[in-house]
């Protein structure tokens, strides 16, 4: 995997984030509800930022799908913030997958900075701590 | 008005777009301790140039050097892991995923040829929340570093760095005594 193929499957991991995180957010209230404003909004921010990377370098960036299979069903405020820590867990391997292909130290400091971010972000979601954040199981 | 999926409107994108997996890609597993780290096997032996058959292929001596400081400092957080738990066994459960997690840390970092840890020693504070403080002020500061040097190499050396601030960050974290609620 090269650094744009690495910037376009976190992007495209992004893009499917922001799809789950909006759809448990719909199941949560309080202050879970504003967790989740919070992540979908860094979710967001990061998704502009790798857009923007990709047309950095001449590419046109991978668009969302309108809609996305979720891995369990999401009914109430337990499966809601599982739902967001298996994301928190699953977009962090994508990083670090783009961490390694990074060719460019913008694109690699970036993508640590993030992947830091999503290990923290575990923890806000009721994740207890990993030997390797990042790593693809 | 939020969207709400349903069964027509749901696509299959996990096969057709990779980045999906942050859905529905792969397995979760959380409880497997030790786990295995997407740089299985990655930073050993870069060859620096195509010699002759048969020789030993040589890693970079910056990503060896890198590499050995961060298993110092895991080293060193270890012998507090286990100076602490020793000290105050009433922090044994508490210490038990960091301590485990530092070893799989050093064997991966082992893995590189040529990576060696400096000895290392550790002095633990006289009480049991000082020394969780003294570990998880430790943690981040590891977690600092081994980022700062991950952004300076490339590759599988980078990710393994970056993984294992990722882990001392959450470390860090649930280690730090919670502050009461002032309200």
């Amino acid at each position: 995997m090269n650094q744009v193929e690495a910037l376009q499957a976190a992007l495209a991991g992004e893009h499917a984030a922001l799809y789950g995180v909006g759809v448990a957010g719909g199941k949560l209230s309080g202050a879970r509800f504003r967790d989740a404003t919070d992540t979908f909004e860094v979710h967001r921010d990061n998704r502009d930022r790798l857009s923007a990377l990709v047309v950095a370098a001449g590419e046109t960036p991978v668009a969302a799908q309108p809609a996305y299979d979720l891995p369990q069903v999401v009914s109430n405020t337990a499966t809601a913030t599982a739902l967001v820590l298996l994301i928190e867990r699953r977009i962090a391997a994508v990083y670090g997958d783009l961490i390694e292909a990074a060719e460019q130290p913008a694109v690699r400091t970036f993508a640590i900075e993030t992947l830091l971010g999503y290990a923290t972000s575990q923890l806000t979601w009721g994740g207890a701590p990993l030997p390797f954040p990042g790593a693809t199981a | 008005m939020r969207y709400t999926p349903n069964r027509r409107t749901v696509v299959v994108t996990a096969a057709l777009v990779p980045g999906a997996v942050a859905l529905a890609g792969c397995k979760d597993d959380a409880a497997s301790g030790a786990g295995t780290p997407g740089t299985n096997g990655a930073v050993n032996g870069t060859p620096t140039s195509p010699g002759p058959t048969g020789e030993t292929p040589t890693v970079d001596p910056a990503v060896v050097a890198a590499l050995s400081t961060a298993a110092t400092q895991v080293t060193q957080l270890s012998q507090l892991y286990a100076t602490a738990s020793r000290k105050f066994p009433a922090l044994r459960a508490q210490l038990a995923a960091g301590a485990k997690y530092h070893v799989s840390h050093l064997a991966k970092l082992r893995e590189t040829q040529g990576v060696a840890p400096q000895a290392a020693k550790s002095a633990v504070p006289a009480s049991s929340q000082a020394a969780l403080a003294a570990i998880a002020k430790q943690e981040k500061a590891a977690a600092v570093a081994n980022a700062a040097a991950a952004a300076k190499l490339s590759g599988a050396p980078a990710r393994l760095l970056a993984e294992i601030a990722a882990a001392e960050i959450q470390l860090s974290t649930t280690l730090t005594p919670k502050k009461k609620d002032a309200s």
